[in-house]
């Protein structure tokens, strides 16, 4: 009976062992605060804390802004985002490999002003950044671009 | 009874202007430092506006046909998007290292572009560095995927010994792709063989 239970014991740990690294891969980080004015804000699975300049950010992260506030960002794959006053953007999705530069990003300006540059996933592959806002999809091919989410109903 | 077409009318022409008070959705291209310009394709539902000049601009609204383009001046970007342009982290440098002998030694040439890394490390918030390597095309794809990434790891080093903390670091490696000087396969060529250091 024992020998059994070990053995399945020893089985779940090499399965977790295994399962591991890909883990290890989704709590990457997949940017970082570089700029920061005001008061500006992480959410991060239900919980709302201050971000400060070096913070590092996750996929599922949705960053705010207050007045008079702004945030600018850097991606793994070289993009480029900031967030004028009274913003809100997630970050959907984030996939990018760094050897054949193949991957997807997917953010969501929810209120506010975002300004991107976009990096080495959209060069790679144009159209593999898609910001949404309430009012329409944007398809990404290599450029610099600016968005506002009117409060216009 | 006939007075309330004219009322209803009053209203909508009150609330058209008080709405036209508020702010529109927007979406604008700009132009990149060095000229290039891409495109951003406005999607509201099926139809697709395409916004590939600069200053190319679109009033996105759901539910809507076909959205038109339209060119709008610098100056009112610089009113709507001022404060969040400026907040645009600075762009990221690239610095070309190369080495003796495929070995961690240093060439002569790369010296100053390496201590150039730190004072750019020093001059950015919350810096970070990329440490990218490079294969000439000799040998297997996955060969050269394998061995360029362990020369960023070799890199890296170099790095860390200088006080520049792990956790700022991130190594790739992109084999023979993105050849400085492009050559057909199985050509050995030094100056494909380098590792390229991105400080973010």
């Amino acid at each position: 009976m024992s020998r059994i239970a070990i053995g399945g014991l020893l089985r779940a740990m090499v399965l977790a062992a295994a399962i591991a690294p890909s883990a290890a891969m989704a709590d990457e980080a997949i940017g970082q605060i570089k700029t920061e004015a005001g008061a500006v804000f992480i959410q991060r699975q239900g919980v709302k804390q201050p971000a400060r300049i070096g913070e590092r950010l996750f996929r599922a992260d949705t960053i705010t802004t207050g007045a008079n506030s702004t945030v600018g960002i850097t991606f793994a794959d070289n993009t480029l985002m900031s967030l004028g006053p009274r913003s809100a953007l997630s970050l959907d999705r984030f996939q990018f490999n760094t050897t054949t530069h193949v991957g997807q990003f997917e953010a969501a300006l929810n209120k506010g002003t975002l300004a991107v540059k976009s990096g080495q996933i959209v060069r790679q592959t144009p159209g593999a950044l898609r910001v949404r806002t309430p009012a329409a999809i944007l398809g990404v091919r290599g450029t610099e671009f600016a968005v506002r989410v009117g409060d216009r109903a | 009874m006939t007075s309330t077409p004219t009322l209803w009318g009053a209203v909508a022409i009150a609330a058209t202007l008080l709405v036209g008070c508020a702010s529109r959705n927007l979406v604008v291209v700009l132009p990149e430092s060095d000229g290039h310009v891409g495109a951003v394709m406005v999607r509201p539902g099926q139809n697709e506006t395409v916004l590939d000049k600069a200053y190319l601009a679109a009033h996105p609204r759901s539910g809507a046909g076909r959205i038109k383009a339209f060119t709008i001046s610098p100056a009112r970007v610089n009113r709507i998007f001022g404060p969040t342009l400026a907040a645009l982290p600075q762009a990221p440098k690239t610095y070309d290292l190369y080495f003796q002998n495929d070995s961690v030694e240093l060439q002569e040439g790369s010296r100053a572009s390496f201590e150039q890394v730190f004072a750019d490390i020093a001059a950015r918030p919350a810096a970070e560095i990329v440490i990218t390597g490079f294969t000439d095309t000799v040998g297997s794809a996955d060969d050269n995927d394998r061995l360029s990434l362990e020369r960023a790891k070799a890199v890296s080093e170099l790095f860390v010994q200088r006080g520049v903390p792990r956790e700022s670091i991130v190594t790739a490696g992109r084999g023979s792709r993105e050849l400085a000087r492009p050559t057909g396969d199985n050509v050995a060529e030094p100056l494909n063989r380098r590792v390229v250091i991105t400080v973010r």
